[in-house]
């Protein structure tokens, strides 16, 4: 509405001048339409320097994230720093349990991005984004053809990850990747594995003589050693990239 | 009137010869702004900075003005049939090696050739216009000739950001080149004679002193954007500029024929129309620099885009020429200035607040309205200024107001940019965080360009404010109308 207030007042305020012979009306109409189109002018820079009209609304999501590995086998979640002072990354996630696609937060100046560990097993992310938006369908009608309504003016992503995940960038992923599929690293990983649930069994069935009989109870002893031992080697190897 | 009448007898065809002078004159302006959208563009493929990459309009300007008093003596000197021919080719060898140019300093020469062309045809139009016309009929025939020089450089910057979009920047010269030929070639058949020509010569001395000096002062000011404003480059080429200058100005008010005939601002009228239509300019051409570049770089828009949000501000230009030219005929200039300043400078304003957000429904209203306003003061200021003129000045008139007008539009250009280029650079941040923290760079470099953008509206508001304030000294109709008997009776 207001640019077609600036029209009319514009074209008024041209006619009225012009056109209107007796000096009283014309100054009277030239007034008028000049207040009009002061008026709208006012408006409209109000509404783009001083947003006037509108109002800040903040929304939050909170969404439960998942690791950025998608083959499931690590829990983590990767960054890409931008510059190189560290300050601005791009985080890599993914949202849904076994998704073949992952997640990364947006790269651009609204954006801000912030890291939490926590005590709990489940990764969240907490996203709040604060917008520009009209206070009322009064001044919509005035300004919202201007296409200025949710404009957006910061986005801040907390992420609450727990202890156990790991928090690497996008580098040391790859370099743990790259690692971790050479052979001699498989070889000897599978080597020491193999001797750190024996000497673990061994040491479990001096402790507990019965495990020797018991198949069941050994199977699943291994299994978890295995694991256990999986995640140290993990830690190791990150710690040694780090 | 005795001349109108004699080549009124030898019955030409004014038609055609109106239409080839506009058709020749609209592709000679239409280069005034033609890259105004194509800057940022040309910055890109020659890797130049923006206070460089300015010369290619401010320079342009620049030759066009000295060269608009040698085409006042050509056209009192040459034929003007062979006169308009040799301008139009000229014109056409610039737009030529613009078209072609492997560097940055071909493309300025081309620019420059052009501009010489331009020179010459442009005042060419309104001395042949205001002659096949009578004096009643001016109001028409300045409007005619204000669709020309007030409309083609209007559209420039949206033409030149469709072609930079479809085609190529070189395209921009290339499609000029056939309809100048064409216009070459039927001015053999149908261009006439029409003004009076005498054995009479130029002043070299005062060419060459003009030349220095405006060049001098407009490579000053536009060193400003790179050297700073207390440079020795700067200070040195001002002053070299302002004693050329005054050396002009001392040997055009002794010496008999003067090169340019200065005394025509003794009459106040005159004076303050020819400063109106100066200062109207600037804020044209400076302004009309400026957005596509805001556009371009801001809001990331394309180079046609860009062009089009200045479309409805052109087409204001071209549907309130005919109007204003009859109001003016009606009423007279006074008015018309007074309101067009006041919308010029209540439309420039609101840009000097302008945020890296604004909407750009926006921007076109608030461009558009500018160019409402600039519409009632060019053309009806100009001719406001001759018809204060005894009917013997009016050439020499045309000249001069034409030639402040380039040439302040050069210079105030100029000023525009390096003001923007330097404060711009004042606030641009450390390259080295470009590579430690990219987003932050931008943002903070944006920052630095808006402020840059807003430091060269407050003086594109000043030079509206200006305006305003003189419009107010400019003579309302009563007196216009007597000034026009009183030239009527003088030439009888």
């Amino acid at each position: 509405m207001i640019i077609f207030a600036l029209i009319f007042g514009a074209i008024a305020i041209f006619t009225s001048f012009i056109y209107i012979e007796k000096v009283l009306p014309r100054l009277l109409c030239t007034f008028i339409s000049g207040v009009i189109l002061v008026g709208s002018i006012g408006g409209i820079v109000g509404n783009y320097y001083d947003h006037f009209g509108m109002h800040k609304v903040t929304e939050t999501t909170i969404q439960k994230i998942y690791s950025a590995d998608t083959t499931g086998k690590m829990n983590m979640i990767l960054f890409q720093p931008i510059g190189t002072a560290g300050k601005e990354n791009v985080y890599i996630f993914t949202r849904h349990e076994n998704a073949k696609k992952v997640s990364h937060t947006k790269a651009n100046e609204y954006t801000s991005n912030k890291i939490t560990l926590t005590k709990g097993s489940e990764a969240t992310l907490k996203t709040t984004k604060v917008r520009w938006q009209y206070k009322s369908n009064a001044y919509k009608f005035w300004f919202g053809i201007a296409n200025n309504n949710n404009k957006l003016i910061k986005r801040t992503n907390r992420f609450y990850i727990p202890k156990n995940w790991f928090v690497l960038s996008t580098q040391q992923a790859k370099e743990l990747k790259k690692k971790m599929s050479s052979s001699s690293f498989q070889a000897k990983a599978k080597e020491e594995a193999a001797a750190y649930v024996e000497s673990k069994i061994k040491a479990a069935i001096v402790q507990d003589p019965s495990l020797m009989t018991d198949k069941n109870r050994q199977k699943k002893l291994t299994q978890q050693l295995a694991a256990e031992y999986q995640a140290k080697l993990l830690k190791e190897t990150v710690s040694k990239i780090k | 009137m005795s001349d109108v009448k004699e080549n009124k007898n030898k019955e030409y065809n004014l038609f055609l010869l109106v239409a080839i002078l506009l058709i020749g004159t609209f592709c000679t302006v239409l280069n005034q702004t033609i890259l105004a959208t194509a800057l940022p563009t040309l910055m890109k493929a020659f890797d130049v900075s923006t206070s460089t990459v300015q010369w290619l309009t401010t320079g342009f300007l620049m030759v066009n003005g000295v060269m608009i008093p040698v085409s006042a003596w050509l056209s009192t000197r040459f034929n003007t049939k062979w006169l308009y021919i040799v301008a139009m080719s000229i014109f056409e060898i610039g737009t030529i090696t613009a078209w072609t140019a492997p560097t940055f300093g071909f493309l300025l020469a081309g620019r420059l050739i052009q501009a010489v062309g331009v020179g010459i045809s442009m005042p060419l139009l309104q001395n042949i216009m205001l002659s096949v016309f009578p004096a009643n009929k001016r109001g028409v025939a300045m409007g005619m000739a204000g669709v020309v020089i007030g409309v083609a450089p209007a559209i420039g910057p949206t033409l030149s950001g469709f072609v930079i979009d479809t085609w190529h920047w070189r395209d921009l010269f290339g499609m000029i080149i056939p309809i100048v030929a064409i216009v070459i070639i039927m001015s053999f058949f149908y261009m006439k004679p029409v003004l009076k020509t005498s054995k009479s010569s130029l002043d070299w001395v005062s060419l060459t002193l003009s030349t220095v000096g405006f060049g001098s002062l407009l490579y000053g000011f536009s060193s400003v954007g790179d050297n700073g404003w207390t440079s020795a480059i700067v200070l040195s080429a001002l002053a070299i500029g302002a004693v050329f200058i005054v050396l002009f100005v001392w040997r055009q008010l002794k010496i008999e024929k003067p090169f340019l005939e200065l005394r025509v601002f003794s009459s106040a009228e005159f004076t303050i129309a020819t400063v109106l239509s100066s200062v109207v300019m600037v804020a044209m051409v400076g302004v009309e620099m400026i957005i596509p570049m805001y556009l371009q770089m801001i809001h990331g828009m394309s180079a046609f885009h860009s062009g089009l949000l200045l479309l409805p501000g052109a087409l204001m230009m071209a549907v309130m020429s005919p109007i204003t030219g009859k109001t003016f005929d009606r009423l007279g200039a006074r008015r018309l200035a007074i309101l067009g300043l006041f919308l010029l400078t209540i439309g420039t304003i609101p840009f000097v607040l302008i945020t890296k957000q604004t909407p750009t429904l926006y921007i076109v209203l608030l461009y558009a309205l500018r160019m409402f306003g600039i519409s009632m003061v060019m053309m009806p200021a100009t001719t406001a200024g001759m018809n204060a003129l005894p009917i013997e000045l009016i050439s020499h008139g045309t000249a001069v107001n034409n030639t402040v007008r380039q040439v302040a539009s050069s210079i105030g250009t100029a000023i525009l940019v390096s003001v923007l280029s330097n404060t711009t650079k004042g606030q641009m941040p450390g390259k080295h965080l470009l590579h430690s923290a990219p987003l932050e760079y931008k943002v903070k470099a944006i920052n630095a360009t808006m402020t840059g953008y807003h430091a060269a509206f407050w003086i594109a508001v000043g030079f509206s404010i200006v305006g305003f304030g003189l419009a107010f000294f400019l003579s309302d109709k009563k007196r216009t109308k007597k000034e026009i008997l009183k030239n009527k009776r003088g030439e009888a």
